[in-house]
């Protein structure tokens, strides 16, 4: 009877995994493509994969995602995964830079081909890398930051200080701002999750009086520092500028006052091209190793490259 | 209590039927699973696959190896994801100091053994609960492991403890030698020692264990010593596998660890759980991941399909507890 009922229950998940699945019958011949994305719990990535997935029914190629939820093992797992069923290249945004040796590694001695996407791998080569060009758009945030202060105020930063798009984020944030004398960077402070970022931005607008200006890396930051100006009462008096460009924050550019303009990223870009550069290595095309996509601006009159 | 009756009864028959009894239901779900898997994907039924599949739990299993000692003592440790990560990282130091590596392992594996001692001494001594001192340890264990590393992950690159879990020996992976080691050592411990026997005595019992002269307090912090030393040669394995160490790796793992467990037939509730249940849990565990993801199935749907797992294996748990009451 235990033994049963046990054997009954599990079959009946089992079916449901089936379900799940029912529509996936492939064919031999078709080109089929993994990707093993970071997360899905981010609009950036989730607009990374409706994109792949529209060029890839646009190619007449299989797309199958795999989901890392920001888990490197997990990630591993999934590329060998896809080893074991032999797809014909992988397109993959790394959990981590260093980690993500080790699939890397695996793929390749598959010969199967690797485009990396977002995020870069240090320590081994994929056959092209597609991502935002970070220093440019943190370039263009610092203009933007010249123009919103008339090209004279104190300026504070909202840093993730470990993730290497962000340092060049505000490597070149820093280098735009360096051409205006009467600009000052008087604080830099690491907010990574929104309720950090919010005490980052009070911390400084507390300990500088005459803060007239707040980058922050991301959306989660521009949008907490916009928070925090709202309730010490300097709307107006200090503005944003962000970076990511996802729905809310463009809504936020739109109706808050401090919120002057945001860097917008194209995912659907990155996507896009990733997934065309895998068809290009399957075919033995050659492609370009790395392909930077350039970055916009999304400001009250709406969005300009 | 009723594995007390398997030690009495050795005669093969009756052994084969306890066998049955105890893990046919699990063993048929895990035959059904493979055949299923085998028709939908034609990458599934396959040496290197079903190898694959192994190594893929080799990490969760052995963690669960621990997990499954705490859970027969009636106590629980949701420290062990923190442990993983905390000892991949104190590994990837230590190499950075080119501290070889033999000592390095010793090192790591004594820092379990540390951290295991503080979990079952406030357990046992200042008598706060299991699950709230393992939920406070799971945060101090995981920050230490930010603090340490600045959240930033460490290359490994020593290339003796990269083989630890990429290199393979006759074609099979060293975790799974490891794992199979392990699995072996745990099963004798638990079915053939005096030590095993107390376990299971106090976890059905803690007030008979008393009378019987039973060291409850010595026995707990002995369990809880173990279940974080398994989770420290995991977290090794784990970090030589990814080539790094990754303060945030292992997160929620102790919930796949405890599933392991209770799908192989351990009880929540202590005094009952054997090491075959939970390495054929934590097997149907990965058979699942991997079948799903050969099929594609999207990675959101496999979350429900596993929780639907788990809370079935709970059920049944819950219903023979029931029954045999």
């Amino acid at each position: 009877m235990k033994i049963f009922s046990k054997l009954g229950l599990i079959l009946l998940v089992a079916c449901m995994a089936i379900l799940g699945a029912c529509s996936n019958q492939s064919d031999d011949k078709e080109i089929v493509i993994g990707a093993s994305l970071l997360t899905q719990q981010h609009p950036f990535y989730v607009e990374l994969k409706k994109a792949m997935e529209k060029e890839a029914k646009a190619k007449g190629v299989k797309l199958e995602v795999a989901i890392a939820n920001q888990d490197l093992n997990k990630q591993l797992s999934d590329i060998e995964d896809f080893v074991t069923k032999n797809v014909d290249a992988i397109v993959l945004s790394p959990v981590d830079s260093k980690g993500v040796v080790a699939a890397i590694n695996k793929a390749k001695a598959a010969k199967i081909p690797v485009i990396t996407v977002d995020v870069p791998a240090v320590g081994a080569t994929p056959d092209a890398h597609i991502a935002t060009d970070n220093y440019t758009g943190g370039k263009m945030a610092g203009e933007e930051m010249a123009k919103a202060l008339g090209e004279k105020g104190n300026v504070g930063i909202i840093d993730y200080p470990t993730v290497q798009s962000v340092i060049d984020r505000v490597k070149g944030f820093k280098d735009a701002i360096s051409k205006y004398p009467n600009i000052k960077i008087v604080a830099v402070q690491p907010g990574i999750t929104r309720p950090e970022a919010l005490t980052a931005a009070q911390n400084m607008i507390q300990a500088n009086g005459d803060l007239n200006g707040i980058f922050g890396f991301g959306d989660d930051a521009a949008l907490a520092a916009v928070t925090a100006i709202k309730s010490a009462g300097k709307s107006g008096k200090i503005h944003v500028i962000g970076f990511d460009g996802m729905d809310e924050a463009k809504k936020a550019v739109k109706q808050d006052q401090s919120f002057y303009s945001v860097i917008t990223q194209h995912p659907d870009q990155i996507g896009q091209q990733g997934l065309q550069a895998a068809l290009k290595v399957i075919k033995g095309e050659k492609v370009t190793k790395v392909i930077p996509i350039k970055p916009g601006v999304f400001s009250k009159e709406g969005e300009k490259n | 209590m009723e594995n007390v009756k398997i030690e009495s009864d050795h005669s093969l028959k009756n052994v084969s039927m306890q066998f049955l009894r105890q893990y046919g239901g699990i063993l048929a779900g895990l035959v059904v699973l493979i055949i299923l898997f085998s028709f939908s994907s034609p990458h599934f039924f396959q040496v290197k696959n079903l190898l694959n599949i192994i190594l893929q739990v080799s990490i969760i299993a052995i963690c669960a190896f621990g997990m499954t000692y705490a859970l027969i003592i009636g106590g629980i440790d949701l420290s062990v994801g923190s442990t993983i990560a905390l000892s991949g990282t104190a590994a990837a130091l230590l190499l950075q100091q080119h501290i070889p590596f033999v000592v390095v392992v010793l090192i790591v594996l004594l820092l379990g053994m540390v951290l295991g001692a503080i979990n079952g001494v406030l357990i046992s001594k200042a008598l706060i609960p299991a699950f709230i001192v393992t939920v406070a340890t799971m945060g101090i264990f995981r920050g230490i492991a930010y603090i340490v590393t600045d959240g930033v992950p460490i290359t490994i690159q020593n290339q003796t403890f990269l083989e630890l879990g990429n290199g393979d020996l006759l074609g099979i992976q060293i975790p799974i030698y490891i794992l199979f080691a392990l699995f072996i050592i745990n099963h004798i411990i638990l079915s053939k020692t005096k030590f095993g026997r107390q376990a299971y005595i106090s976890g059905g019992n803690e007030e008979a264990a008393l009378f019987a002269g039973i060291n409850v307090d010595r026995l707990k912090i002995w369990i809880y010593i173990i279940t974080s030393t398994m989770a420290a040669i995991s977290g090794l394995i784990l970090a030589s596998r990814l080539f790094s160490a990754q303060p945030n790796a292992a997160t929620g793992y102790e919930l796949d660890a405890i599933a392991a467990a209770v799908l192989g037939g351990t009880s929540l509730t202590g005094g009952s759980g054997r090491i075959l249940g939970t390495l054929i849990g934590a097997i149907i565990i990965g058979v699942i991941n991997n079948g799903m993801n050969l099929m594609d199935v999207p990675y959101f749907y496999q979350l429900i399909v596993k929780g639907l797992v788990i809370l079935i294996a709970v059920y049944i748990d819950i219903k023979n507890k029931k029954r045999s009451n």
